[in-house]
């Protein structure tokens, strides 16, 4: 007999597949668009540190880069 | 099999079960009238006696907290609480059931504040009765260690994977000296058997991650699937109480009854108070009353039909309850109205409500209600469907 779908959840909502967050993305809960002006940019990083969800990304010379806005949520907004 | 008869508390007997079950991890914070059980079970630890990790915390939140971390680390874990700690436990209590986390935890039955009361009543059980954990309730302290031990055994059975609260009535069990018999340390270790981690966190080659955000999408169909699991506990608790009635002798079931078979009246009651009820049904069936008494162990899940097949033949029902919900009917007598529906008949039902704070619940009471459900049997008439007995007035 086949199972109802909430039969295959796993039990007590545990999550088995490691670093299966990178598949919910939540920048669709975003409602204010944080923009990079990169000429106004003294690369203080104070952005990179308040994001909570890493998505203010530095290069490889360790530069500040480009918004993340796949999981940008745009909470830190600011001018 | 080996016995010890011995005179103990209820907590002693608990404090002993856990000590010869030897949990991994016990997380716990003193309240009366449960504090005399951790704090046995503490001098054990001290002692070399088991090897439990004690995590001795701030609070009850914090406790179930622990225990909550170190049952989904891999552990077999025990706590144990009364009144205002289970209440502060609270929105822990549902994390425990919602990530099927089979802790034990002996609930010291207490009245709750305000006003401020250390005495036994099951307002704090009957508080937790939503949050997804299994609640047996025990009659005297002998239940309560039987109780303890087969907990383990549901709880952490693989179809089930809840959480069990242990319950009995504070001071009137935990602290009066009982005759019990101990089970040899070897047969409870045998009984229970080793315990099984699911999932657990400290399997470092498999990563995983507990307590994810879950919204609209798949939330309802998580509690469908939790609500699925209570209804495996009954047939898993029956065939433990059989495996427990091999090695001891003593027989347990979802529920108890006393001289129901070929009754016309029934009192439901539970916990201590079914004592007391037992002796005052002898004196009332010596006069030739045809009454019995049905004594619910297992109060969550609730087995409603089969309660109702052992209810289907009597006229009127007593139904007794230590706790209260103010503007409604006792939550013992709401469950039995909700088992008592699928019947073709349809008993006289009347609710009292009993011993609240640690009121003395005296054989003149259960001889006052007997009186008023023999002449409900006779007239089908119900004066009052709720009332409060041994109230001063």
């Amino acid at each position: 007999m086949s199972k109802k779908y909430w039969e295959t959840l796993p039990q007590g909502s545990v999550v088995l597949e490691a670093g299966s967050s990178a598949k919910f993305k939540t920048g669709g809960w975003r409602s204010m668009r944080p923009k990079w002006i990169e000429e106004n940019c003294i690369q203080c990083m104070f952005c990179w540190m308040y994001c909570p969800d890493m998505s203010v990304k530095v290069t490889e010379e360790g530069k500040r880069a480009e918004f993340d806005y796949d999981y940008c949520k745009g909470r830190s907004n600011r001018k | 099999m080996i016995t010890a008869r011995v005179a103990v508390t209820g907590n002693e007997a608990c404090a002993q079960a856990l000590k010869q079950i030897n949990p991994d991890v016990c997380a716990a914070y003193p309240i009366t009238p449960a504090t005399d059980l951790m704090q046995r079970f503490s001098s054990f630890v001290n002692n070399g006696q088991v090897d439990t990790e004690l995590v001795l915390v701030e609070s009850e939140h914090s406790a179930m907290s622990a225990c909550i971390g170190a049952a989904a680390a891999g552990g077999r874990v025990a706590t144990a609480t009364s009144s205002q700690g289970l209440a502060l436990m609270w929105e822990m209590l549902y994390i425990a059931a919602g990530t099927r986390l089979p802790i034990i935890m002996p609930l010291v039955n207490r009245a709750l504040s305000a006003p401020l009361n250390i005495h036994g009543d099951h307002s704090d059980g009957m508080g937790a009765r939503d949050t997804g954990w299994i609640q047996l309730y025990s009659e005297n302290a002998q239940e309560a260690y039987d109780n303890t031990i087969q907990a383990f055994r549901i709880a952490e059975h693989l179809d089930i994977r809840v959480p069990a609260m242990v319950c009995m009535d504070g001071f009137i069990v935990s602290h009066s000296i009982e005759r019990v018999e101990y089970i040899d340390d070897a047969d409870v270790k045998h009984f229970v058997g080793k315990f099984e981690a699911v999932n657990p966190l400290l399997d470092l080659d498999n990563p995983k991650s507990y307590g994810p955000l879950i919204l609209t999408d798949l939330y309802h169909e998580y509690k469908r699937a939790q609500h699925e699991v209570m209804t495996k506990v009954p047939k898993v608790v029956l065939e433990v109480a059989a495996d427990f009635e091999k090695m001891t002798g003593r027989k347990y079931g979802l529920f108890e009854t006393y001289r129901l078979e070929d009754a016309e009246m029934a009192i439901v009651v539970m916990s201590s108070a079914a004592g007391t009820t037992k002796d005052i049904i002898d004196q009332y069936r010596d006069k030739g009353v045809k009454v019995g008494l049905l004594k619910p162990r297992m109060f969550r899940p609730f087995p409603y039909k089969e309660i109702a097949a052992a209810l289907e033949h009597v006229k009127a029902i007593a139904v007794l309850d230590r706790a209260d919900s103010f503007g409604g009917y006792g939550p013992l007598f709401s469950e039995i109205t909700g088992a008592v529906m699928s019947m073709n008949s349809k008993p006289a039902m009347i609710n009292k409500i009993f011993g609240l704070g640690g009121r003395d619940y005296l054989p003149v009471q259960a001889e006052q209600v007997l009186d008023e459900l023999i002449q409900v049997a006779k007239t089908g008439k119900v004066a009052a469907v709720k009332e409060y007995i041994g109230v001063r007035e």
